[in-house]
Formats: C-alpha cells, structure tokens, sequence
C-alpha cells in the first residue's frame, strides 16, 4: 500500500517541483492610433494603421522651396497624404502654434501666372540682348520664363547686355505666400558718380538694413549714399524685420550711365488676387489606383478643423511629433479622368514639429 | 506438552461454542489471503501490462501486487468430502466451480498432530483447490453431508476446513512451530488458549499457524474497511467546441472503500495524465504608426491532475453501480509554446508546468458500474461530466460546456 501512496503522491510532487519556464507575458492591447474615416465621392473609406498593411508616415519635405509637414496613411498601393504648407516664409515654421479649433484652408489652384521672368518687365530691357534664366539652381530658359505654382524660389539670371556687358545676380522670389519682408531698392545715381540707396515698403516695421557694395559690408543705415565711381556695381539690402524675417536683395547699379543695370526681380512678380498659401493645407489621395488632388481645385468652401492636438511622441531627432485630430471637406481632381470629387472624413494623423 | 485430538478437539468446541456465524462475501477474499501471493502469478503480470503506461519507474517501483480482498469474495464455497477408513474423517476439497451456500460448521480436531493440515491449507493453494484437506464427520462438521465415500456438503455460516491429519500429512508435522504454543498446557492453559483464540484476529492468519488454524472461526468478522488501487483510462470530448479532436487519458489511483451491507462508499486520491490536444492562443495589437502583434500560441499536450473521487455504491452479487464525484487539481502541463512578435517566431519550445489558461479546479459527476471479474478485481466503466469551467474565459469562450467523457477501469482490492 504504502507503494501506491508513494507513487501517487510522488510523481505529482515530482511534476510539479522541477522548474518551470514562463510564457512571455503580453502587452495590453490597444485600439488603433492612426485612423481615417470618411467618404469620397460618396464611397467609404476607412484606413487604419495598422490594418492591410496601412502604416503611418509623417516628416517635413519641400515643395517649391516651401516647407510642407505632412501625414500620410498608406501601404504602398493605397495612400491619403494630408500637409500643411509653411507661412510666413521669412520666419521659422510656425506650424506648431496651431491651436484647437482652428480652420484652416485649402490650398487652391491659382488661375494666375505668378511670375513671368521677362526682360521686357525690366525697365531697360532696351538694353538688354539676352538672360537666361536659373530657378532653384536648374536652367529653365533663355528671356521667358513663366512660374505657375507657388513657393519660395531662388531665381538666378544671366543678363547679356546689348554692349556687350554680362551680369549675374540672383534673388529669392515668394510667389503665392505672404512676403512678410516685402521692400524693393531704390537708387538714384548722378553723373559724378555719387549714388544714393534706400529701400521702400513696409518700412515701419524694419529694424534694420544692411547695405553691401559687391561681398563688402557698407553701412546699417536706412539711407546709403556712396560714389561707386565709372563701374557696374552690384549690391544688396538685407532687410530685419521686427518679427525676425529676413530678406536680402541684390541688385546691379551701372556707373558708367550705359543702361547695363538689373532691377530687383520683383518686376517679374504678377499681382495676384487670390489668396495666398500660407498655412493652407494640402490633401493628396490614391485610392482604388486612382490618384486625386486638391491642388487642382479651386476649393474656396474647403476646410479642415483642428479638433484635437496632443503629443504623440518626442522621436529621435528631438523633434515633437504630434497627434492631430482633422475633421476635413475638400474637392479632389482626379489626375486621370479630371472628375472632381468631395472628400470628407475625420483623421487622426501624425506630424513633426521639428524644434 | 502436547494434546490428543480430542483435548484439540474440545478447545475448540469451547471455543465456538454459543457463537453464531454469518456468511459474509469477504470470506472467499480472506481466504484466498492465506494463500502464498507468490501463487497469484496473475497479478504481477497485469501489473506489468498496464503500469507501464504511467512509466516503467512506477512500474518498477510498484512491483507485483500482494493485495488480497475482503470486498470482492466467492459468495458460496463447495466442499467435497471424503471418507477415510476408521476414522470416518472426510477429505474436503475447495473448489471455485460450484456455487454452494456455506452455512456453517463446526470444529473437531480428531488428531493431535493438526498442524499438518493446516500448513497444508494455509502454505498450498492446491490444499484448497484440492481435496486435501480433511474435515471430521464425527464432529458435526457438516449438517448436510451425505453417505458415502464422496459426499458435498453444505455448510452454512462458516467455513471451517479442519480438519484431520492423515497419513498424507503426516510428515507436515516438521513444520509446524510448536515454538509458538505454550509448553506446559494444563487445562487452565487450555482456556487461556481458546480465550485467546476466541479473539485472534485474522490478519494474524499470515503470522502464526498455530493462531491461524484456530482462528478460522472468527473467519466470520465482517470487515468494513478495504483498500483498493485503480487504473483507468478514458476519452473525452475536446475541451473546445471549435476544435475537432478528442481527450485520451490515464488515472492511477488508491483509496478506502467502506462497506455496510451492501452499501459502499470509497474515497481515493489518485493521478491523472490526460491527453489534451488544446489549442490556446493569445494575440495582443499594439497600435501606434503601424501595429505590432505579439503573440503566444499554447498547444497543451498533456496536463496532470490530481484526483479525489468519492463514491457511493450499491452492491448486488458481482455488480455494482456507483455515483460519485471527483474533484480535481491541475498539477502541470506539458505544452509547445510558440511566442512570436510581428509573425516572426521568437520563442519556440516545449515547456512543462505553465497553467495558463487553465482554472486550477474541476469537478467531475460520474455514474458507474463495475463488475467483479475476479473475487478481488473489478472492470468497470464510469460516465462523467465535468461540471465546472476548465478554461479560463480570457482565453476562449468557446469552451465545451460539461463536456462528457468515459473511463474504463480496473480496481484491485488490496487489503
């Protein structure tokens, strides 16, 4: 008998005393972060990261030189691209002082040209022969070149003269964005040589300009006035403004009185009447392998409400990623078949407030 | 010292005398108790077949089984009996064939040298099985024996195969401890003895030849108590409702099993390895850009338990019903675990011990039925339902509800 109690009770004891490996112990569960849901056109569209294969991406990229913060939901086949486009261009990106509550626009399409980078908009296009025109460091053509989209773009022109005389200055032009440093130089040069700078715009709320003759630093004052003797002279005026903006412009003066001068490029700027990019939002979609953009439409009567803001994460470049809640109308236009579509849908979607 | 048959005789006598025996089912069992355990070869044998099962360790261990039962017993014992010349002493035989009442019997010891016999009984299983055994027909032995050199005889409430030594037996005297009885009887003595024997219990039967002769009489004490070990093995359905399969398993158990009349009830502890084939699986998302999935998959082999049955049953001839319930404990698992995060296996292996998942407790309902197939071996088969959630319900809520499983068992009364 006394063997059966051994065997009964032992072999349990046995079992139950040799040590025992533990299965991992699981995170709880959580519901998805990152979502859209809403319609196109009336069909539904429902995207979660996370869910066939639908993943959040977030960064800053450029567009025409602007700074354009975007989210966007995809998995390579599908995808929702949401941004915001930079204000305020002279000034740090200002993104971060969206604040709940706040609507924004969407950016539309222009029906304007924005610049027309002609000689004949300059004043001595008489003298003139020839320029060929640089934007953003990329030859785009010889006497006329015509901007269309908006952005910050860093204009260069090679100016040949009729006299033979060749000149190079090159100069930011903000086309369909608030120019928040806005000024143009001014001189007036007399036949001994003496000349007399100044710039004109919104001069009250200039802390300072800085004048250089060539690569040489001039004067700070508001008025420069100097003999740059029987020579073309560039020079430039770089503008501080209260709220911190910064503009530099160059120009080219000519001593010798033979019309071989470039004004600033603002003379190649069309006026605009419709509103400017600042701080618009931008809403890009491939669905059902059709690709739609607002950028196309006029979308006056879009907007997208601010509903929530809370930070997601600090990532690994520093920078605070936040989480916005959207609820969004916007026109699309289908790069394909031109149909024009409503988007609506709320989003929670991540983006970078870089530091 | 030594007494005649006669003095033998009537120490006997008095010591039955006025008492009155019953036949009582555990008298077979007792009796095959006096029989070497070394004869009952059938035992180790099934032992050995059905031991290996829960590991030749236990089986090694265990080694053959000397359990003799109370419970389980011949209910009738044929005598066979002989004439002998002169002295009209009957050779009475034990045989397993035929279904006869005993009734009882009286005791006379007719030759002073009945040691023989006895060791002959108690030391030869072929002392019973055959006519060996000699039984005086002088003494009123036998109430309903018939004349002639072959008679049977009946005998009503006790057996008591003694007994006289014949020339067959004569050389059994060596034998016997002689050690073991007072050297100076006198007729106080005498009493002392039959006093003294009057009480002899029956588990001395193995000790003393002297004391077992003479306490075959008291044969007839109803024993309430048993031990008994069980083996089973069942099938079940699967713990799953959503999963195809079935549960295999295998239950050592021992226990008490008390018996009033033929009423029973009988309490065990007992283990239990179970097949299991359970699936389980955990998944957790963790949402943020995109999701990370971390999961455990737990493919449950085998689990070990610790059983309690309690039973109660009724007894009638060789069968019996019972109902019980047994309570049980999840002792360990055997399982493969899996642990994988984004679908990449991170973890993959076989872990002993871990109950998750599993509620610790359960409780079975059974109704059994058993029948004797040997005087101390039953073959039975219970019908059980569990009646208490196995599964925790975090972790599936497709468990079977009271799932039904069967189990074949055999018990061996012991002692």
């Amino acid at each position: 008998m006394n063997k059966y109690i051994y065997i009964i009770l032992v072999f349990p004891l046995l079992l139950i005393a040799c040590k025992k490996k533990t299965i991992e112990s699981l995170p709880q569960s959580n519901d998805p972060v990152f979502y859209l849901s809403g319609t196109l056109g009336g069909g539904d569209v429902n995207l979660v990261a996370g869910e066939n294969g639908m993943s959040m991406n977030h960064g800053v990229e450029s567009r025409n030189g602007v700074s354009y913060t975007f989210g966007e939901l995809t998995n390579g086949n599908t995808y929702v691209k949401m941004g915001f486009f930079d204000g305020n261009l002279s000034t740090a990106n200002e993104l971060a002082n969206l604040q709940v509550g706040d609507s924004l626009l969407m950016a539309n399409k222009f029906s304007e040209n924005l610049a027309m980078l002609f000689k004949g908009n300059f004043s001595n296009d008489a003298n003139i022969s020839n320029v060929d025109w640089y934007i953003d460091g990329l030859y785009k053509g010889a006497n006329q070149v015509i901007i269309t989209q908006p952005g910050l773009y860093n204009v260069c022109g090679n100016f040949t003269f009729v006299n033979g005389v060749q000149k190079s200055i090159c100069n930011s032009m903000y086309l369909g964005f608030e120019q928040d440093v806005n000024f143009s130089i001014k001189h007036f040069l007399s036949e001994n040589g003496d000349v007399k700078l100044w710039v004109e715009g919104e001069t009250q709320y200039f802390d300072s300009v800085v004048w250089q003759i060539g690569n040489e630093f001039a004067t700070t004052a508001g008025t420069y006035s100097t003999n740059i003797g029987n020579v073309v002279q560039s020079l430039s005026a770089t503008v501080y403004r209260q709220n911190g903006a910064v503009r530099k412009k160059n120009v080219v003066i000519d001593g010798t009185f033979s019309g071989n001068y470039i004004e600033d490029f603002a003379v190649c700027e069309m006026p605009i009447t419709q509103r400017r990019w600042d701080y618009t939002a931008g809403l890009e979609t491939k669905i059902n392998g059709e690709i739609y953009s607002s950028f196309e439409v006029a979308n006056y009567k879009s907007h997208v409400i601010v509903k929530n803001i809370v930070l997601h994460e600090i990532n690994a470049n520093g920078d605070r990623v936040m989480r916005f809640t959207l609820d969004v109308d916007a026109m699309l236009k289908s790069a394909t078949s031109g149909i024009i579509k409503a988007m609506k849908f709320e989003a929670v979607f991540a983006y970078p407030i870089p530091n | 010292m030594s007494w005649t048959d006669q003095e033998l005789s009537e120490m006997a006598k008095k010591a039955e005398a006025g008492r009155a025996f019953t036949y009582d089912d555990s008298f077979w069992g007792e009796m095959e108790a006096l029989l070497p355990a070394k004869k009952k070869s059938i035992w180790p044998y099934f032992w050995a077949i059905a031991v290996p099962i829960v590991g030749a360790l236990t089986l090694y261990l265990a080694g053959p089984t000397k359990g003799v039962s109370t419970s389980h017993v011949a209910k009738t014992i044929p005598f066979e009996m002989n004439r002998f010349g002169n002295t009209n002493n009957l050779g009475l035989s034990l045989s397993s064939s035929q279904e006869k009442k005993v009734v009882g019997v009286d005791l006379d010891i007719q030759s002073q040298n009945f040691s023989p016999a006895i060791s002959a009984y108690s030391a030869e299983k072929s002392a019973i099985k055959n006519p060996k055994i000699l039984v005086s027909t002088e003494t009123n032995f036998g109430r309903k024996q018939k004349s002639g050199n072959t008679r049977n005889l009946e005998i009503t409430e006790q057996i008591v195969p003694v007994i006289n030594a014949s020339s067959s037996y004569k050389n059994d005297l060596t034998q016997f401890n002689r050690e073991a009885l007072p050297q100076d009887v006198n007729k106080s003595a005498e009493s002392e003895i039959v006093e003294r024997l009057s009480f002899a219990p029956l588990s001395l039967l193995g000790f003393n030849p002297y004391l077992k002769m003479l306490a075959l009489p008291y044969y007839s004490r109803r024993r309430y108590f048993s031990a008994f070990g069980e083996l089973g093995f069942g099938i079940g359905e699967a713990y799953r409702s959503d999963q195809i399969g079935h549960t295999e398993s295998i239950s050592l158990s021992a226990g008490v099993r008390i018996t009033k009349n033929k009423l029973f009830v009988q309490a065990g502890f007992g283990f239990e390895a179970e097949k299991a084939g359970l699936e389980l699986n955990e998944r957790e998302k963790i949402y943020d850009y995109g999701v990370k999935t971390f999961e455990n998959r737990l493919s449950y082999k085998q689990v070990y338990r610790l059983n309690m049955p309690i039973n109660f049953g009724y007894q009638i001839a060789k069968h019996a019903i019972q109902i019980g319930a047994t309570p049980s404990y999840l002792l360990s698992t055997k399982m493969k675990y899996a642990y994988l995060e984004n679908e990449n296996v991170k973890r993959n292996e076989t872990i002993f011990g871990t109950k998750t998942g599993w509620n610790s407790f359960g409780l079975k309902l059974n109704l059994g039925y058993g029948f004797n197939l040997f005087p101390s071996t039953t073959l039975g088969l219970n019908i059980q339902i569990q009646a208490m959630k196995q599964l925790e319900i975090s972790w599936t809520t497709s468990e079977n509800k009271m799932p039904i499983s069967g189990q074949v068992f055999i018990r061996k009364t012991l002692r």
